[in-house]
């Protein structure tokens, strides 16, 4: 294992040394202290190399301490549950924690795949897309897969438990640092529900790791007074390790909460849907990296990140270090770390000179500073060791005078701090390159949000908490008059406050050092996008930002450019000979980090995920042995297990006993719709192609429903209740739309017409007993329904008493057998069904399930809309043109209906299919089709499809071109490759006169 | 789990008899059994009414009817506001007969429709100083107390399915989802109650 020259030092640091963690990295066992995170661990283990390179497998070190690390990409495994490609600087450590590197074999030290930087000058950008084009991209498609990604997916299942939550407040404040606390504090005194949302495990921001005052006390002094007032108001919701990742319309924000990721029973996610009246973003800054040869090698890390591992963790990034800037910020690395007994070999500074406090700092110290240059290049191996440095030209764009070896053992790079305005750019809110702070700044926003502190380029820390404060105190002004008028709030435009902006740091533009070898030159780590990748693309003219990204793939990685934006902006800025604000920015989108498929699931997988529907008699259906499957999301007995009988087998046995006997059918999910009032027979009779308003009472119907086009959405069976009652039944599948679609053309077309709806399709069961000995099962039962022939025609309706149970009995068919659908109340469909059971014993009766319902109802040859009709069937089609041409009235769908293009007789028509063969099943979906060879076509399809048991052959249905006038005709039936040849006939295969149905 | 006891307090807020059955729904060995309680209650007679839009504000002032978003007692049972037009009449002491042949007499000249869903309706009721950070992970609405006071109720999608959300107190509310999404809900309410931070006590999600 590559040793590195990081180290704990004997005191400092807010971690518990009374609490040590045994962790292993690749196999070997470690030691780190309660409060660190991995990546703290693994420097202070003197762990160097943590990764491999994306492209050219390079060796790559930590360079950062937080949510920007590009290098330190690990897989994780705790409790159980792996995640690969986690971010050793945001993971807490925690005993037994197992990381182990990705991206590399056989190991992290020796990569075979490292062989590729050895011939890098191969592998520009976009190689592959010029390369891989013979024959063809599919030829190497399966290599280039294979060789490209960061991490692998865990086998096995996801044992993590993910869940959802939702909450309101009045000001949300994402980002717990300074300002942060104090937009926080302030809004909370205002009165406001505020949450702070903070993704640290820890409050406080950079407090956690300055050495700064704050009105006389020290930094954590004034973070300790701010927490305790926060956690002591009720008004007020603190989340720790929770990130906001993304921002959308209407103040809805949502956040990753891995605050128990690592409960000793198991990893725990959240996600959080956030709606927040008044959004402040105190999402702080993310530090840039410089830009010369060999910047990538492992030691070299981010001059804020080397301050916060040494005052936060305790851990030094080296013994020897080097820091290179080009601003005053690093300079307080600098002097940390030689305040804390570490040797500041040089500090390279590519400006003329310094800040004040920055100079007086150095000279006090006595270190050495290297002024106006910049660094080279740097040799190690892997760890850098030395750094050459040479000074800039007088432009800035070149190099002058000797080059100087330093040696070093670490290096702390700072080319600045861009604000973090990832959020504040997916609300909407626009950003533009500041010159003078040379870093991204936000401009303006139509959401309700304000932006502070360092994510508002207040670099100054005093001002960072003054802004904080003013801003929360206001947003929870505006929230309270939001709220005030009940509504979430209108959006406006708002600017982003400049007021407290200032030169603090001292940014000189120079990132990058001229003049060097820029294929070593790294720009984003994580993809291994280099300056010389920049160059190339300007070269073949992909000057726009946008097309600069996605020909190098710079910042596309998983850490979205957080450290690689600005330098490619800036860079391809120089290269073009523009301004970086005239370059512009690329645009930020969810998620700021990569948040699990599962938290985004939230667990609502299997049965929780389309939420299913039970019958009423759910339990008994299954105590009955029902096979369940699922049917226009209700589960429903598809069929019924008998004994070791098949699919095909019970189907059969289930249509003999309807057809011989009495079966037992559940259509409960049947739609339901009471509509009442005196217009209800008008409104009806727009509504359906039948005439509704000759329906007498206690009789029922047939009919159809059209669209506006004329097109057959739903069929159904309504019955005449009263003069002024009807009872709307529709299929399962779409009871709720259809439902709406009532109210919707009472609604919004016919508002004066006289009546009133409610669906009520779940609150009757509907048992249907269908088969010859129908009518003797009821009759065995105590009723005072008439239910003889003469007394309970066929298509009529009865309201009464059946062995105690109130009912609404339906005779009509879809079986072609006597059958009486009844309709119980649903909370007792269980014990009726026994009921029937126990009264059709004598008769043969057995449940039948969904289908051999639809066999049964593919002999009689009825329509099954949905599957015998598509989006282009109308009523003509389906050979209800009597109906249409009788009906006197308007109904909608009508004058759609007299389109030349519907009245074409070569439509495709409603149609029975048997093959020629009888023994030949046909498959649904199977084409009809016309003409040999490359003239061949389709004419037609088959819509159902079935052995019929009670007639033994096979039989089908199907849509045919021109169909009603070809009956008798053979068609040829196509599927797979297969035909076979069939005879058109009328749909109707069973029962024709109708004689069992009407008896 | 499937204890079976008359409510002590199952008339909600309607103050009346209690004859409805409850059954605890939700394990006791859940992260969130100490402070949410979700029992499912039955025999609960459940009348929709309907006027026309025209007539509606006329109809809630002559039967006592609550405006949107609320609800109301009065001597018969409990009524909810569920649309602009429509109202939820519950009651634990009268059956659905009963209670439209009430209704139905005061609203003679008007037309109605009051039909009975007491079977198409179920209704859990959930309880506990979580009852309200339980539902808000199902449903964006806001469920604080400030809010969504006693006496709120409102049509929603909860947990990806229709509901009638009616609160009762600061730490219970009634739950009405339709019949055929009972077995889902319920299982639905089990998972989430397995969350750890239902477990704490002073879980604030609906401050």
């Amino acid at each position: 294992m590559s040793a590195g020259a990081a180290t704990r030092l004997e005191r400092g640091g807010r971690i518990d040394r009374a609490r040590p963690l045994d962790f292993t990295f690749n196999g070997r066992r470690m030691t780190g202290y309660e409060g660190d995170t991995l990546a703290s661990a693994l420097l202070a283990n003197g762990v160097s190399v943590v990764g491999r390179g994306f492209k050219f497998h390079r060796p790559r070190g930590i360079l950062s301490a937080g949510v920007e690390e590009p290098n330190a990409l690990l897989k994780v495994s705790l409790n159980g549950t792996t995640i690969p490609l986690v971010r050793a600087t945001m993971q807490p450590l925690v005993d037994g924690l197992i990381a182990k590197s990705e991206n590399c074999y056989p190991s992290v030290d020796f990569d075979f795949a490292r062989a590729r930087d050895f011939v890098h000058r191969l592998w520009p950008a976009g190689f592959y897309n010029k390369t891989f084009k013979w024959p063809s991209w599919h030829t190497y498609e399966g290599f280039v897969r294979r060789a490209a990604g960061l991490g692998a997916v865990p086998d096995g299942d996801d044992p993590a438990q993910y869940f959802h939550h939702n909450l309101h407040c009045d000001v949300l404040v994402v980002g717990g640092g300074p300002s942060g606390l104090a937009a926080a504090v302030a809004a909370a005194r205002a009165g406001a529900r505020v949450l702070l949302a903070e993704q640290d495990r820890e409050l406080g921001g950079s407090l956690l790791s300055e050495r700064e005052q704050i009105d006389g006390a020290s930094a954590v002094q004034w973070l300790d007074a701010a927490v305790h007032e926060l956690e002591s108001l009720p008004n007020v919701q603190l989340m720790r390790r929770t990130c906001v990742a993304g921002y959308y319309d209407h103040n809805v924000l949502t956040a990753l909460d891995q605050s128990d990721a690592e409960r000793p029973d198991g990893r725990v996610e959240r996600y959080w849907r956030i709606r927040a009246r008044e959004v402040v973003l105190a999402t702080g800054s993310i530090e840039q990296p410089l830009v010369f040869a060999h910047n990538d090698r492992p030691g070299i890390l981010l001059a804020g990140a080397a301050r916060q591992y040494l005052n936060r963790y305790g851990v030094a990034i080296g013994r020897n270090v080097v820091v290179v800037t080009n601003n005053d910020d690093a300079y307080r690395t600098a002097f940390d770390l030689h305040d804390a007994g570490v040797r500041i070999a040089a500090i390279v500074d590519a400006r003329a000179e310094p800040g004040a406090r920055a100079a007086a700092g150095a000279r006090d110290r006595k270190m050495r500073i290297e002024m106006s240059s910049v660094v080279v290049t740097t040799r190690g191996g892997p760890s850098v060791s030395s750094v050459e440095v040479q000074a800039l030209g007088a432009d800035g764009r070149s190099l002058r005078g000797p080059r100087q070896r330093i040696d070093c053992d670490a290096i702390a790079m700072s080319a600045g701090w861009n604000p973090t305005v990832h959020l504040w750019s997916q609300a909407g809110g626009k950003v533009r390159y500041d010159d003078r702070l040379a870093c991204i700044a936000p401009d303006h926003c139509r959401q309700r949000a304000r932006i502070v502190g360092a994510a508002n380029a207040e670099f100054d820390l005093i001002a960072a908490i003054e802004s904080g404060t003013d801003a929360g105190r206001d947003a929870a002004r505006d929230a309270a008059g939001a709220a005030n008028e009940g509504r979430i709030g209108r959006s406006a435009v708002r600017g982003a406050s400049v007021e407290r902006r200032g030169e603090s740091l001292n940014v000189s533009a120079v990132r990058r050092t001229p003049g060097s070898i820029s294929d070593r030159q790294w720009v984003d780590f994580q993809h291994d996008v280099t300056v010389a990748d920049l160059e190339l693309a300007v070269r073949e003219n992909y000057v726009s930002v946008e097309h600069l990204k996605r020909y190098t793939t710079n910042g596309m990685s998983i850490d979205q450019g957080k450290t690689s934006n600005l330098n490619a902006l800036t860079l391809l800025a120089e290269l073009t000979g523009r301004s970086p604000g005239e370059v512009g920015t690329t645009t930020y989108r969810p998620q700021f980090v990569p948040v699990t498929m599962g938290a985004i699931a939230g667990g609502i997988n299997g049965d929780l995920f389309l939420p299913p529907r039970q019958l009423p008699a759910h339990a008994w259906h299954a105590a009955n042995g029902a096979h369940f499957d699922d049917y226009g999301g209700w589960k429903r007995p598809a069929y019924y297990g008998a004994g070791d009988a098949s699919r095909a087998q019970a189907i059969e046995r289930e249509v003999h006993v309807v057809r011989e006997h009495v079966g037992l059918f559940d259509g409960s999910p049947l739609g339901k719709i009471e509509v009442r009032g005196p217009d209800a027979a008008r409104f009806l009779d727009r509504v359906y192609v039948n005439n509704v308003a000759s329906l007498a009472p206690g009789k029922c119907r047939y009919g159809v429903m059209l669209s506006e086009n004329g097109i057959v959405i739903d069929d159904g069976v309504f019955a005449r209740l009263a003069p002024d009652h009807f009872l709307v039944g529709t299929t399962s599948g779409q009871a709720d739309r259809i439902a709406g679609w009532l109210e919707e053309w009472h609604q919004g077309e016919w508002p004066d017409l006289e009546l009133v709806m409610l669906p009520v399709t779940t609150q009757w069961a509907v048992l249907n007993l269908a088969g010859p000995k129908a009518r003797a099962v009821l009759q065995s039962l105590q009723s005072d329904i008439d239910f003889s022939a003469a007394a309970f025609p066929h298509m009529s309706l009865r309201a009464g008493e059946i062995a105690g149970y109130t009912a609404r009995v339906h005779r009509v068919s879809f079986s072609g057998e006597l059958s009486y659908e009844i309709a119980v109340p649903a909370d007792r469909a269980e014990s009726f069904a026994v009921e029937l059971m126990r009264a059709g014993a004598s008769h043969g009766i057995a449940p039948v399930g969904l289908e051999a319902w639809l066999v049964l109802r593919l002999e009689k040859g009825f329509l099954h809309v949905g599957s015998d009709t598509d989006g282009t069937t109308n009523a003509l089609d389906i050979g209800f043109g009597a109906i249409v041409d009788k009906k006197s009235g308007d109904f909608i769908g009508r004058r759609s209906l007299a389109r030349a293009n519907d009245r074409r007789t070569d439509r495709r028509q409603f149609v029975g299919i048997e093959p020629l063969d009888a023994m030949v099943n046909l498959v649904a979906g199977s084409h009809i089709v016309t003409g040999e060879g490359n003239a061949r076509r389709t004419e037609g399809f088959v819509t159902s499809a079935c052995r019929s048991p009670t007639l033994g052959r096979s039989i089908a249905l199907g849509l045919l071109e021109g169909g009603s006038a070809r009956l008798g005709q053979t068609v040829t039936i196509f599927d797979r490759g297969w035909t076979c040849e069939a005879r058109v006939v009328k749909p109707a295969f069973y029962d024709v006169p109708g004689e069992c149905m009407n008896g | 789990m499937d204890e079976r006891t008359a409510t002590a307090e199952g008339a909600g807020a309607t103050g009346q008899s209690a004859l409805a059955e409850r059954t605890l729904i939700t394990e006791r060995s859940a992260s969130a059994a100490r402070t949410v309680i979700a029992d499912r209650i039955s025999n609960v007679t459940v009348v929709r009414l309907r006027v026309p839009m025209g007539a509606a504000d006329a109809t809630a002032r002559r039967l006592g009817l609550p405006s949107a978003l609320r609800s109301s007692s009065t001597a018969e049972c409990l009524a909810l506001w569920i649309a602009p037009d429509q109202w939820l009449l519950v009651s634990e002491r009268e059956n659905a007969g009963e209670l439209i042949e009430h209704h139905a007499a005061a609203l003679e000249g008007t037309l109605h429709l009051l039909v009975d869903v007491s079977a198409a309706l179920s209704c859990i009721r959930f309880q506990g100083p979580n009852a309200r950070a339980l539902l808000a992970m199902g449903s964006g609405l806001d469920w604080s107390t400030s809010s969504m006071p006693a006496g709120y109720s409102t049509r929603t999608r909860l947990a990806q399915i229709p509901a009638i959300v009616h609160a009762t107190g600061s730490d219970r509310i009634d739950v009405y989802v339709d019949r055929s999404h009972r077995d889902y809900f319920e299982r639905w309410t089990r998972r989430s109650m397995s969350d750890p931070l239902l477990r704490d006590p002073v879980c604030r999600n609906t401050y």
